[in-house]
């Protein structure tokens, strides 16, 4: 999305923050695209060497949203908290999307090295079990939900994720520990 | 181990108690666990001997993988980066026509030689791959098998080799139904007739059990020729990820739902039937005919949308548009017809689109609707069950209510049957008081219309418009009856009166209060007529009845022996006077201690005694009514003012005049207090100072000589503008009565409260 005819951020993000449901459709429909398309020229425009990883994705969109003056610099810890969730779908769709190639889909843009394939074959899943887990969890505590979104998904660390939710750090390590427990639970 | 909710909510909870404990500890807390909790014990012993294991382990692991795969994943070719040529299965992309939240939307042409023809290619952007192909298996044949003039064309949808979901369409050039509306500015006539238009597609896919399930201005085209296409059908649910389903998050889970035309069950998130499609259909219908939708949710938060869908309602289109002349089109059928589609329940929808259909039919061709506006008493049960969960401003009425009552089951239906009374008396004045209703026939500019002539209006629709609600009826014509009473109107109380023990007759039966109280009112005027067969007819009448209904130990049977004792005083029977005003000060000190009813009676007694000359017993009796009257729940000032000028009276005869100037003070505070009328407001504190001198100037005089001056006193509040139906009552005109047949003087004071506290 060419990022200047993108609507004002900073009011989207307040009516979403509200419960505005409109409001969350259309910020999910301009970040999904954006970070999508900020990993791939990510991707494409250095040498495999770079390691890709989604906090300076989630950053780097808020900063592009920011110098384009799409959004106040006061919205950025709302925006972190949606950018989570929707850097979660966009990893999640790409793990669909590659289990699907390794069923057998007949790629002719990559080949995947047999080695690779299998050495992924075990974050592909974990990352589906703990996108499973967080929709049932959804259902009981949406903090919590929130918390390992931006941990796991968008690798902000746990200092920013207190800040941003208004909670203590200890309420965090608390939660990223509860949920690493119950994935223990799902496992077995 | 795959858990339901509420599991996790208890396993969450029981971690976060348990990992507050030391690690030596957690082993016995685990065995004391109480036995609801056993079954989870094995999987807390498990997990919890991991996090002493692995106290320090952090995520790094599982983000390194996720790096990766988005580094892998990455590299791939982009959904989202889509171009003209592309293919994806059978398609080649043409370029871009839509984006929304959900995904994007190409013109495409079929590329695979079989045919050629262009389609919209819709592309949600989320893959969901295997879920999504085996949805779109199951649904693609129903959905292909729609074929409609109204109906966009569904013509295959499936995954492409790179696990990119797609759909084709038919594609439709045409304009949003909305837009197409306002553009051409259509009239209400040409409007509805696109909406029959819809309706037919919509009836169509219904009879292939086909549900819409996001009907929507956007999703209805109308092409330059003019005609209705349906875009979208089923699509909703094809594209419904079960993921977001499950889900209940519900910043999120509303995702592909457009709020503003989902009916109250897909709010919900209860199961879906073709009454959504009617209720979104009346949505759409309602926002094309007054440009507004009927409900404003832009700023609500998700709770508060829930709420207003489920529980709000709307204003009525014709409520909703200021153009004088599309309101006087929407107003009556049309209103009625959108109401009824849009009913909470879809139980109490139109039973089929069809049916809808036919309503606007027959409102285009001019014949009768079927809808019919809401009864008062649906409206009632709507408001009450708003109460219940504890919303609305008539809420606090009824905390009042129910608050005032100690709670108990029958007590709190009381209170609500009370609150709905409340709301239907204030319904009802507001419609008597709509003075510029342009349906109220008059000569006169409207403003000029008086209050009184309002009433006449009003009081004359009452059975009218409830009709079949007669306990609604009995009180509004208690109600106007009142109004009347204030007025002076002896005529129309007569009539309002009668018109409602009828009713209460009826409804009730003769035992009612209502009722009893009603004839024991006419037993009141009839001996003021010196009719004293008719009252007598009347007190044996409600004789019987009290028995029979059970009431000889209520506060009605008290009413009734005032009613006996005033009679026969006006017949001149003291013997059979003294006996009745026994019983009935007796069974008020029983059944009602502290009520109007009852201070009434004691300044009866008073001014027997004052009539006996015997003034001790008469100002006991009247100190008694005072103490009653100040502590009874509709505590009523100007019979407490009353009251006091007699007690005052009284002591000046009994020549204790320093009492009875303080009494008159009091006497003229709760005038102060209850202002009689408004033209009245300046005279008090005149009044006041000149009774005062009044008293001074007597000490000492005969009381005729203060009769006298009393007298000119009456005069003076008369002509300060005291109403002279309030005056007219008794207790009021103390030094009047004494010159009238005994208790008989004027009409009888009514019992207000009779009807409403039964």
């Amino acid at each position: 999305m060419d990022i200047d005819k993108a609507p004002d951020l900073s009011q989207i993000l307040a009516s979403a923050t509200d419960g505005d449901r409109a409001a969350i459709d259309q910020l999910y429909g301009i970040l999904y695209p954006e970070l999508r398309a900020l990993a791939h020229q990510r991707v494409r425009g250095s040498s495999n060497a770079v390691v890709l990883d989604t906090t300076s994705l989630v950053h780097e969109s808020y900063l592009k949203f920011v110098n384009a003056g799409k959004i106040a610099v006061q919205s950025h810890k709302q925006f972190l908290a949606y950018a989570a969730h929707v850097m979660r779908s966009v990893i999640v769709d790409y793990v669909r999307h590659a289990q699907a190639q390794r069923r057998g889909g007949k790629s002719v843009h990559v080949t995947l090295d047999t080695n690779l394939a299998e050495s992924i074959e075990s974050p592909v899943d974990e990352i589906i079990r703990v996108n499973d887990l967080l929709d049932e969890l959804a259902l009981v505590d949406g903090r919590l939900v929130s918390v390992v979104e931006m941990r796991y998904f968008a690798a902000l660390d746990n200092g920013e994720i207190a800040e941003c939710l208004g909670v203590t750090d200890r309420t965090v390590r608390r939660d990223l520990e509860k949920v690493r427990l119950l994935l223990l639970d799902a496992i077995g | 181990m795959k858990r339901t909710a509420g599991e996790y909510a208890v396993l969450l909870a029981l971690l976060d108690e348990a990992l507050d404990l030391d690690v030596e500890a957690r082993d016995a807390w685990i065995d004391r666990l109480p036995e609801s909790h056993a079954d989870l014990r094995p999987a807390l012993r498990r997990m919890l001997s991991e996090t002493s294991l692995q106290k320090s382990a952090d995520s790094s692991g599982l983000q390194a993988q996720i790096a990766a795969v988005v580094q892998n994943t990455a590299a791939q070719p982009e959904t989202t980066e889509l171009n003209a040529g592309e293919h994806i299965g059978p398609y080649e992309l043409v370029r871009e026509i839509g984006r929304g939240g959900m995904g994007f939307v190409w013109l495409a042409n079929r590329a695979d030689g079989a045919f050629k023809r262009s389609v919209a290619l819709k592309l949600p952007y989320a893959t969901w791959a295997g879920r999504l192909s085996e949805r779109m298996g199951r649904e693609r044949d129903i959905l292909a098998g729609l074929e409609h003039p109204n109906i966009a064309r569904f013509y295959d949808a499936g995954v492409d080799a790179l696990g990119r979901p797609f759909m084709a369409m038919e594609y439709v050039e045409g304009q949003a139904i909305d837009v197409y509306c306002r553009e051409r500015n259509l009239s209400i006539r040409e409007r509805l007739s696109l909406v029959l238009d819809v309706a037919k597609g919509v009836a169509y896919a219904h009879s292939k059990l086909v549900v819409h399930r996001d009907l929507k201005p956007a999703n209805m085209l109308v092409t330059a020729a003019g005609a209705v296409r349906l875009l979208d059908f089923g699509i909703a649910k094809l594209i419904e990820s079960d993921t977001v389903k499950a889900s209940n998050d519900t910043q999120f889970a509303g995702r592909l739902l457009t709020p503003d035309y989902a009916s109250p069950e897909q709010i919900r998130g209860e199961t879906i039937g073709t009454a959504a499609d009617i209720y979104s259909l009346a949505v759409v219908t309602y926002e094309l005919l007054t440009g507004t939708r009927p409900y404003q949710l832009k700023r609500l938060s998700a709770a508060q949308l829930e709420e207003a869908i489920a529980k709000v309602d709307p204003p009525s289109a014709s409520d909703a548009v200021q153009d004088k002349m599309v309101k006087r089109q929407l107003r009556g059928d049309l209103d009625a017809v959108l109401n009824m589609a849009m009913k909470k329940s879809p139980a109490d929808r139109y039973a089929t689109v069809d049916a809808f259909a036919s309503d606007l039919q027959r409102y285009l061709s001019g014949q009768t609707v079927i809808a019919r506006p809401d009864s008062t008493l649906y409206r009632m049960r709507r408001l009450a069950g708003r109460h219940r969960v504890g919303l609305g401003a008539g809420v606090v009425v009824l905390l009042a209510l129910v608050a005032a009552t100690a709670v108990s089951l029958i007590q709190a239906r009381e209170a609500k049957r009370q609150a709905e009374r409340a709301t239907a008396t204030k319904n009802f004045l507001l419609r008597v008081f709509r003075a510029n209703d342009p349906r109220i026939a008059t000569d006169r500019p409207r403003g000029e219309i008086t209050a009184r002539e309002l009433l006449d209006i009003g009081s004359a629709r009452i059975e009218k418009d409830f009709t079949g609600q007669p306990e609604l009826q009995i009180e509004l014509l208690g109600l106007t009856a009142d109004m009347y009473d204030y007025m002076s109107d002896e005529g129309h109380y007569a009539a309002a009166q009668k018109r409602r023990i009828e009713l209460a007759r009826a409804y009730y039966g003769a035992g009612h209060p209502i009722v009893i109280q009603g004839l024991l009112n006419e037993a009141d005027a009839a001996c003021l007529r010196e009719d004293y067969a008719k009252a007598n007819r009347l007190l044996d009448e409600t004789d019987v009845s009290l028995r029979n209904a059970n009431l000889d130990e209520s506060v009605m049977r008290a009413n009734w022996w005032r009613t006996k004792a005033r009679a026969s005083g006006s017949m001149g029977r003291p013997v059979e006077f003294d006996h009745a005003l026994k019983q009935a000060l007796a069974l008020y000190a029983r059944a009602a201690p502290h009520s109007n009813d009852y201070a009434v009676a004691l300044s009866l007694a008073s001014l027997d005694q004052t009539e006996h000359g015997n003034g001790p017993q008469a100002e006991q009796f009247l100190i008694q009514a005072l103490a009653v009257a100040q502590t009874a729940p509709d505590r009523d000032d100007s019979s407490i003012a009353d009251y006091l000028y007699d007690l005052a009276r009284v002591q000046e005869r009994l020549g204790e005049f320093a009492a009875a100037e303080g009494t008159y003070v009091r006497a003229e505070c709760s005038v102060l207090v209850f202002p009689r009328s408004p033209r009245t407001t300046p005279a008090p504190a005149r009044g006041k100072r000149r009774r005062r001198c009044v008293v001074r100037a007597d000490v000492g005089g005969d009381s005729a000589g203060l009769d006298h001056q009393w007298e000119r006193q009456g005069g003076t509040r008369d002509l300060c503008g005291m109403p002279r139906g309030r005056r007219a009552r008794p207790g009021r005109r103390s030094h009047l009565r004494s010159q009238l047949p005994i208790l008989c003087s004027t009409r009888p004071r009514r019992f207000r409260g009779a009807g409403s506290t039964a």
